[in-house]
């Protein structure tokens, strides 16, 4: 999640002591950004997601952008990196095999 | 395999014609094994050993999963997608067990000093004025996410940015996906209402990171 890869990195620049900081503060400072612009009262939790990521993944392949048809969907994809990485997983199956 | 609709799915596999129950779940292990290896190539190529155990694992699983929550399918989807859904989760959800199953969250979050100086500091090319901006705006979001943050929402936030999913930081803070999702939304909800009492819009924020 954007929001969280910031704190680690933040935390050489303001001073405490002991604790990881992996890649790039900016880079991450960027990402919780982005996160913080994306950001709305009402969003999906993953358990919501994931009861409507099927049709989503289904729209996709026929065309429908998914943050025309279901913007809280395509939201919570935008901040949710486990969520995400099923949604590709599940259109890559979805596009290699023929599931009729 | 027979090309089945929705409808022919749902009732074979509640058949009491048991070859045809058979034949129907058959058809749904093979379905699932003939996706996974799709399904888990960015995880497992398609030539390495674990992948078959695992897809054989999975796929007995998310028979059982289906036949157990076969009333809650409600057709907002082909069938077949439905299963491959499961599937996925409960795949994706091992492997990731898996990947971090030696790391602790005390683990996790030491370290420090173990990495260079991010690449941004060290580029010649970005200028003595603007990196001293950056710093200094970097030590300003970090203060403000200690005041509005609670230490739980901070440790999350740490094992995240340490590229914990969010699925095994839930399991170490004993709780669940959905509610550290909403654990993570609600530290969002706060960080944005400081910055906009701060009178620093985030586009003005992100603005001031551009350039060199």
């Amino acid at each position: 999640m954007a929001i969280g890869r910031l704190w680690a990195k933040l935390k050489r620049i303001a001073g405490r002591p002991g604790e990881m900081d992996q890649t790039d503060p900016l880079a991450s400072a960027l990402d919780l950004l982005r996160s913080l612009q994306l950001t709305q009262p009402g969003e999906l939790n993953c358990g919501q997601v994931y009861e409507l990521i099927e049709a989503a993944a289904e729209a996709q392949l026929r065309g429908e952008p998914v943050e025309r048809i279901m913007p809280l969907i395509a939201l919570h994809l935008k901040v949710c990196p486990d969520c995400l990485e099923e949604y590709e997983a599940l259109l890559r199956v979805l596009r290699s095999t023929d599931t009729s | 395999m027979p090309s089945r609709t929705n409808a022919q799915w749902l009732a074979e596999l509640r058949s009491s014609d048991e070859p045809e129950r058979q034949a129907a779940l058959q058809d749904l292990h093979q379905l699932i094994l003939h996706g996974l290896p799709y399904a888990l190539s960015r995880w497992l190529p398609a030539q390495d050993p674990r992948l078959e155990a695992l897809a054989q694992e999975v796929a007995q699983d998310t028979v059982l999963r289906v036949i157990d929550r076969l009333d809650s399918f409600e057709g907002r989807s082909r069938f077949t997608t439905w299963v491959h859904k499961i599937a996925i989760r409960l795949a994706l959800t091992e492997l990731r067990r898996r990947r971090w199953k030696d790391v602790s969250l005390e683990d996790l979050l030491q370290g420090e000093g173990r990495f260079p100086t991010p690449a941004w500091m060290a580029d010649p090319q970005t200028g003595p004025e603007k990196r001293v901006e950056r710093q200094d705006t970097l030590a300003w979001l970090g203060q403000i996410m200690r005041q509005e943050l609670t230490e739980r929402q901070l440790t999350a936030m740490r094992a995240l940015a340490a590229g914990m999913p969010l699925e095994e930081v839930a399991r170490r803070m004993d709780t669940n996906r959905n509610a550290l999702y909403k654990l993570m939304h609600d530290a969002r909800l706060n960080l944005l209402r400081r910055l906009s009492r701060e009178g620093f819009p985030v586009d003005e924020i992100l603005a001031s990171f551009e350039g060199r």
